[in-house]
């Protein structure tokens, strides 16, 4: 394997690393809120959940195809605190897709040809879900 | 500092300069060749390497303009703040423009990402890769994408 091979592969088993947290995160997250009297945050989060699964399996899937047995999760994640509250719920939610933007975005250089357009792929989608929680669009989003 | 303290410090560092120079100028070199230390390339030098990437930037900013027409204006001004950035080549014109303004939008989804991905240099890389995520939040945000 190439050293630009195994930097992208790196690049792809990180953004893996941070797919396992956020679907842990936001399963906690969902677990603590009611459809019922907070339904437009429920749904986002749902939403949310599932967009997360899907970028976990197609990062896993390239990172198998590169020959690599992709990063397993950690058993447990810290939570972020004040998560009492929808308010609370909901920021931690925006800061964690916010947090995932960053993170694609500063992965994205450091991977090459598929796996670096599959990693802007979930950037634009991360970005795009800020929106579902509550963020302002912005012409940089990750920077 | 007002201007007439600042006048009158300017004229004492003049004075100081002359008195400098005035012996070198009387010595047995030449004053031009004592006080013109900054000297003009040789003409041999090559010219600056172009920017590889550039081609790159060029084909980009003529499609961010391609997709203006017909495109509301948080669109427009979204890829003027772009196609700053981005510092094009003068004069790059618009790529030819079909179908439905939404279909351009999300078309330059596709490009700004195409575009980062056969980028070198990394600074371009998450310049380009961040304005398809400001595309695509514009799109995601009046329920295009």
């Amino acid at each position: 394997m190439t050293t630009a091979t195994s930097a992208s592969t790196e690049a792809l088993q990180a953004a893996l690393a941070v797919e396992h947290s956020a679907i842990y995160v936001l399963g906690a997250l969902g677990g603590r809120t009611s459809a019922t009297s907070s339904p437009a945050l429920a749904r986002a989060l749902t939403d949310a959940y599932d967009d997360h699964v899907n970028a976990r399996e197609a990062l896993a899937a390239h990172v198998v195809a590169a020959g690599i047995e992709p990063v397993a999760p950690s058993a447990v994640y810290d939570l972020p605190g004040r998560i009492g509250s929808e308010a609370g719920i909901g920021a931690a939610a925006l800061q964690l897709e916010q947090d995932t933007t960053a993170t694609y975005l500063s992965l994205a250089p450091k991977a090459t040809g598929t796996d670096r357009t599959l990693l802007i792929r979930l950037l634009c989608r991360a970005a795009a879900r800020q929106l579902d929680l509550g963020a302002k669009p912005r012409a940089f989003p990750g920077t | 500092m007002t201007s007439e303290r600042a006048l009158r410090m300017l004229s004492r560092r003049t004075a100081v300069g002359v008195a400098v120079v005035a012996p070198l100028a009387a010595s047995a070199c030449s004053a031009s060749e004592m006080l013109d230390p900054v000297k003009a390339p040789p003409p041999s030098t090559p010219p600056a390497p172009a920017n590889p990437d550039q081609s790159v930037i060029d084909a980009t900013v003529a499609a961010i303009l391609g997709a203006d027409e017909g495109a509301p204006s948080a669109f427009v001004q979204l890829h003027r703040v772009h196609i700053e950035a981005l510092a094009p080549t003068k004069g790059v014109t618009a790529a030819p423009a079909s179908g439905r303004w939404q279909e351009r939008q999300l078309a330059l989804v596709t490009t700004l990402t195409a575009a980062a991905g056969r980028a070198a240099d990394p600074q371009l890389i998450t310049l380009l890769a961040s304005a398809a995520a400001g595309q695509q939040q514009l799109l995601h945000g009046r329920g295009l994408a």
